[in-house]
């Protein structure tokens, strides 16, 4: 099954589940609709949707589907910068921002894309030291702090 | 009072230290995030949003204006020099400019490309002046039937030209169903929240966009190989008078075909360009020429897409009914604001709407300013790495998401919502409709229960009322049509 197509039944599943959920919500309160009554629609005709499309479209030969991908070696980027986003996330709030991001920036700029030590240590501390002064001296936004206070 | 007192206004708020200030870094950001690959105007707009938290409206909707129609500059510096556009709204220069560049008139196709923007910005700016206040005078008449099918019209327009139209639908509908998450506005009972607290407020817009269009983006972008510019210098900017002569009219059609694609909900630059494009070459003495580096086929879609950028501001503050996916962005700042776009936007904050008018007149003859002189300046941002461009662009979206509610929870849903931006592009799910759908739910289920109220609790409602019988009707044709043909002729290509 094509990767498209997945996706469009993962959104027909989310439409069902709203559906359903919404049954537990009042449909209409007199004459006016309550609040379940959008969302139980909008979930059948999301699903619908779906159905419409999963039949008006053929599903697609894998060897076409991978042919116009990112090649491997760029999944694994992709993977890579995702996987470094959900740890940098994780990692604010223990080692607070500063840390987590000069760390999350560093990792792309050395491990993903291979550039030097002193250019990825300058994009990380660089940037770090932009969005900290931006963020934090300027806007007074409470950003989280580390064990060494900052 | 009338138009010309109103734009005095308009200048009087705008002429301040602190809004020029605005409007010039608006149009530097948006000429810089127009000519740099893999981040475009939605993305700039909701990454830079947070830091316009707790400022001044006026200022910072005049920077997010400069932003819009300043990337439609930026863009066209991409698309001559590298053949990859940087907004999808210079695709059809990228066609000719291109080839000028090859034959060494790289300078010529900018000079020409921002003359003609700057024409048809203006042209679209005095478009605009004149048709949103008639358009939000005669909109004070719609009721709640008429805001429904409105919002439906403007849901189906950007599905349909986001590519696919069912997939556009199904974006559209799912922004609508997210947006029901958290407190039921109406009766004050939640809704999908599961006992987590941070959900009673509902998924966050800003979240939404900056996941979708900065975070998605990105994933999208890594995998991709972006091309090396074209070496060449780039001089003599100013065009000969031949080339005025050549490109004379092309850029007053482009302007107004561009203005009027451009008003129309859902339609946009890339379309006015598209069809801009055509148009000229079917008017051309020489079509056999376009495509291989003649000028008007530059100046007339640049200029068709500076003039839809100002068209479609017109829908979205005469009826707070976005034109396009970028104006969707800006809809959910100026709602972030508290303020409400639609026809009392003009009775309620003249200074607003006038200002902002004002200043895209201004911003205007500054990228003028800018882009005759400046253009080698700009291009050389085309020489900043991606790889170093995208880790700094990742690291804004993170402190940015945090700085609204200072949530980890947010930032979650940014990661999660970003990955499925990634796949939505990297299988053709347009992401406009789900911001819009978001944006857009409140006004929505509000019309919807209070027509149903009026009408105790009958759907006949927005057929009995022709105003809105004939907005249904109007989107049930152009959105059945292209299903009824897939239906027939069922494909594997996205209709």
């Amino acid at each position: 099954m094509s990767g498209e197509r997945v996706l469009a039944g993962l959104f027909g599943l989310v439409g069902l589940f709203f559906a359903l959920e919404a049954r537990d919500l009042s449909y209409m309160e007199e004459s006016v609709p309550g609040a379940g009554f959008l969302p139980f629609w909008l979930g059948l005709l999301l699903v619908a949707l779906v159905a419409g499309f999963l039949f008006t479209t053929r599903p697609a030969k894998p060897a076409g589907d991978g042919a116009s991908g990112p090649s491997p070696a760029d999944r694994r980027k992709v993977a890579a910068v995702s996987l470094g986003l959900v740890a940098c996330i994780a990692a604010i709030g223990e080692l607070g921002f500063t840390a987590s991001i000069a760390a999350y920036l560093l990792f792309l700029a050395r491990a993903v894309e291979r550039r030097g030590w002193g250019l990825s240590a300058g994009v990380a501390l660089g940037a770090t030291l932009g969005l900290y002064l931006i963020f934090q001296a300027w806007l007074k936004v409470p950003l989280p702090r580390g064990p060494w206070g900052f | 009072m009338d138009v010309l007192g109103h734009l005095a206004q308009g200048f009087s708020v705008v002429l301040t230290p602190t809004n020029l200030l605005f409007c010039l870094l608006g149009v530097l950001l948006g000429q810089a995030i127009g000519a740099l690959p893999g981040i475009g105007p939605s993305a700039g707009i909701a990454i830079l949003m947070p830091l316009t938290f707790g400022g001044d409206p006026i200022a910072a909707t005049i920077m997010f204006a400069g932003i819009y129609y300043g990337a439609q500059y930026g863009g066209t510096i991409t698309s001559v020099l590298v053949s990859v556009p940087g907004e999808s709204s210079t695709v059809m220069t990228s066609l000719d400019g291109y080839q000028m560049a090859r034959k060494g008139r790289a300078g010529a196709a900018l000079g020409m490309a921002a003359i003609g923007s700057f024409v048809a910005g203006t042209l679209g700016t005095v478009g605009l002046m004149l048709a949103a206040p008639a358009l939000a005078q005669a909109a004070l008449l719609f009721g709640p039937p008429e805001y429904f099918a409105l919002v439906v019209m403007g849901l189906a327009a950007l599905a349909i030209v986001s590519g696919s139209v069912l997939k556009g639908l199904l974006t559209g509908v799912a922004g609508l169903l997210l947006a029901t998450i958290g407190i039921d506005p109406q009766v004050g009972s939640t809704r999908f929240t599961f006992g987590q607290v941070w959900l009673l407020d509902g998924i966050e817009f800003l979240v939404l966009a900056v996941a979708m269009f900065g975070v998605g983006e990105v994933l999208a972008s890594v995998s991709q190989e972006i091309p090396a510019p074209i070496t060449t210098s780039i001089r003599n900017v100013w065009p000969t008078r031949e080339d005025f002569r050549a490109c004379r009219l092309p850029i007053l059609r482009g302007s107004l075909i561009g203005y009027l694609v451009g008003v129309l909900p859902g339609a946009g630059a890339t379309i006015a360009s598209f069809v801009t494009y055509a148009v000229e070459r079917k008017l051309s003495r020489h079509p056999e020429r376009f495509g291989t580096g003649t000028i008007e086929a530059v100046a007339a879609p640049e200029a068709a897409n500076n003039g839809a950028s100002a068209g479609a501001m017109v829908p979205m503050f005469a009826l707070g009914i976005p034109g396009s996916g970028t104006t969707a962005v800006m809809l959910g700042a100026l709602i972030m604001f508290g303020l409400r776009p639609g026809p009392q936007l003009f009775q309620q904050h003249p200074d607003f709407v006038w200002g902002i008018i004002a200043s895209m007149y201004i911003g205007n003859v500054l990228l003028l300013i800018l882009n005759l002189p400046l253009a080698p300046i700009f291009a050389v941002l085309l020489r900043v790495p991606y790889a170093i461009l995208y880790p700094v662009i990742l690291a804004f979206c993170i402190v940015g998401v945090y700085s609204q509610s200072n949530s980890l929870d947010d930032l979650w849903l940014m990661a999660g919502f970003g990955l499925l931006g990634f796949f939505m592009k990297r299988y053709d799910f347009p992401a406009a409709p789900m911001i819009l759908g978001l944006v857009l739910e409140p006004l929505f289920e509000n019309a919807l229960r209070q027509s149903l109220t009026l009408s105790h609790g009958s759907v006949a409602i927005f057929l009995t009322r022709p105003i809105s019988a004939v907005l249904l009707a109007a989107t049930a044709l152009v959105v059945l049509t292209p299903l009824a043909v897939r239906l027939v002729r069922p494909e594997r290509a996205a209709a």
